[in-house]
């Protein structure tokens, strides 16, 4: 016996049979393989039984030869389904846009929901969420995605900390951190300033407190350089010390650099692969074949679709696949130690603040070995050795 | 000569043990309470009605009567009926 499915989508007739020997149109069936189930007597003249579609438009001959005449009862299955479907097509494009309309409104940004800012903020947020084309009615795949708008936005605002996005269904909200009033000048109580660190003191502005210290004068770590108790015998008081004393600072760095390095970089070559993504498989819909680079990089891209508050196993791939070239570079002895000199004077400048000067900068020695180059070098730079010490005790 | 082979196809079946309806091409008939019955080895419907079915074999017939009979499924050698069952009867077996 078939399955029940596939008869339906074969497409089954319920016939009757009339002839005065019904029985001889069975056995004409049953030698020329045709599928007879369900076989029922109405009355002396006349057989009721199923058969598919298929056969019974084929059966002319059968009929003939054994002088029975059929009538067609009631028709089943999916061909009939289909037939009816296709003669009532208003109601089969109903069904469609139904289903087109739900899933556009569900792709919509309805609502910007905006919250921590102050009206101003807002409306100057409104304005820069526009310009990215975030507005009501737009549809949610064209759109960048919340990472990039958080980062457009975070840039584009100078009034704000930091803009938090989420995309909740299809509502856009934004956490906005608004900036602070700059910090208002604390109040000191009455302090010292001394030496951070061992220097070579080269320059000094005091604005407040008494100098302890000269110019060209080595001074210690934590030695007094200007004092907050000012004025002499009975008229002594503290006052807080205020002043910057430049020194000059030593300092010894290492740097190792290999010899031969290897490193990835672009060629520009890409190609772009399309899928759609259904229950985690995904489809290529444009961009097939082999790739054809030794050496690449897939950045991947993914867009959802969402029906009503679901999003829809169904999402949409982008794989753009860089082709990358293996680069050996190699350097001479020479070349290395240059190259060691100059990151080293670049991290030193990242680790020094905005006062702070280079003086000049010497290769103490270098090493090689397995391959490495390993330079020391001996800064000499000017910055600032202030460092606050409040007074304890004063009176 | 006919009843030649009869008789070796007899004798096969009880020396070598062979089941009779394949080596004798006789009709295998099983019934499931008197709701079913399922005839394979049949040589084509000679008579259908509600009350009454009659089947051609190698050698003569099989009549099935009882009542509301539906020819389920029906297929160049086999057979299955629904219905109520009354009796199954052979005709013309020499």
């Amino acid at each position: 016996m078939k399955k029940f499915w596939t008869k339906y989508l074969k497409g089954t007739v319920i016939v009757r049979v009339e002839g005065e020997h019904a029985e001889t149109f069975l056995n004409y069936c049953l030698n020329h393989n045709i599928h007879l189930w369900d076989i029922k007597r109405m009355n002396e003249f006349e057989l009721e039984l199923h058969m598919f579609i298929d056969d019974a438009l084929h059966i002319k001959k059968a009929l003939r030869e054994t002088g029975c005449r059929l009538r067609v009862i009631q028709k089943n299955g999916a061909p009939f389904i289909i037939k009816r479907m296709i003669s009532r097509g208003g109601f089969i494009i109903g069904m469609l846009s139904f289903f087109v309309i739900v899933f556009l409104l569900s792709n919509m940004v309805w609502k910007i929901e905006i919250s921590g800012a102050d009206p101003k903020t807002e409306h100057h947020l409104r304005k820069v969420v526009n310009e990215l084309g975030i507005k009501r009615g737009k549809l949610l795949f064209r759109l960048p995605d919340p990472r990039e708008v958080q980062y457009f936005v975070t840039e584009k605002m100078d009034e704000v900390t930091w803009v938090g996005v989420t995309l909740d269904g299809t509502t856009f909200k934004f956490k906005v951190v608004q900036k602070e009033l700059p910090e208002e000048v604390k109040v000191t109580g009455p302090q010292n300033l001394i030496a951070k660190k061992k220097a070579f003191i080269t320059d000094m502005f005091i604005e407040q407190g008494q100098p302890k210290v000269e110019r060209n004068q080595l001074v210690q770590k934590g030695e007094l350089l200007v004092s907050g108790n000012i004025g002499k015998d009975k008229n002594t008081r503290t006052v807080a010390a205020k002043g910057k004393v430049f020194g000059e600072v030593w300092y010894l760095t290492e740097v190792t650099l290999p010899l031969e390095s290897t490193f990835e970089t672009y060629t520009g070559n890409n190609i772009d692969k399309h899928y759609l993504t259904i229950f985690g498989k995904n489809i290529p819909i444009w961009g097939y074949g082999e790739v054809p680079y030794e050496h690449y990089q897939v950045l991947e891209e993914e867009k959802s679709f969402r029906m009503f508050k679901w999003e829809l196993p169904i999402t949409y791939l982008r794989r753009d696949v860089q082709e990358s070239e293996q680069v050996v570079r190699n350097y001479t002895e020479k070349e290395a130690i240059e190259k060691a000199r100059e990151m080293a004077n670049e991290e030193m400048e990242n680790q020094l603040d905005d006062e702070a000067k280079i003086k000049s900068g010497k290769i103490l020695h270098h090493t090689m070995d397995n391959g490495k180059v390993n330079v020391s070098m001996y800064y000499k730079v000017i910055e600032n050795i202030v460092k606050e010490q409040p007074i304890i005790g004063g009176d | 000569m006919a009843r030649l082979k009869q008789k070796v196809k007899k004798w096969m079946t009880r020396s070598l043990e062979l089941p009779a309806d394949v080596v004798m091409d006789l009709p295998r008939i099983t019934m499931i309470g008197h709701l079913h019955i399922y005839i394979e080895n049949h040589k084509g419907v000679k008579k259908f009605t509600n009350e009454e079915l009659r089947l051609n074999l190698q050698q003569g017939e099989v009549l099935i009567t009882g009542k509301d009979f539906v020819l389920k499924t029906i297929l160049p050698e086999e057979i299955l009926v629904e219905g109520r069952i009354i009796d199954v009867r052979y005709i013309n077996i020499s």
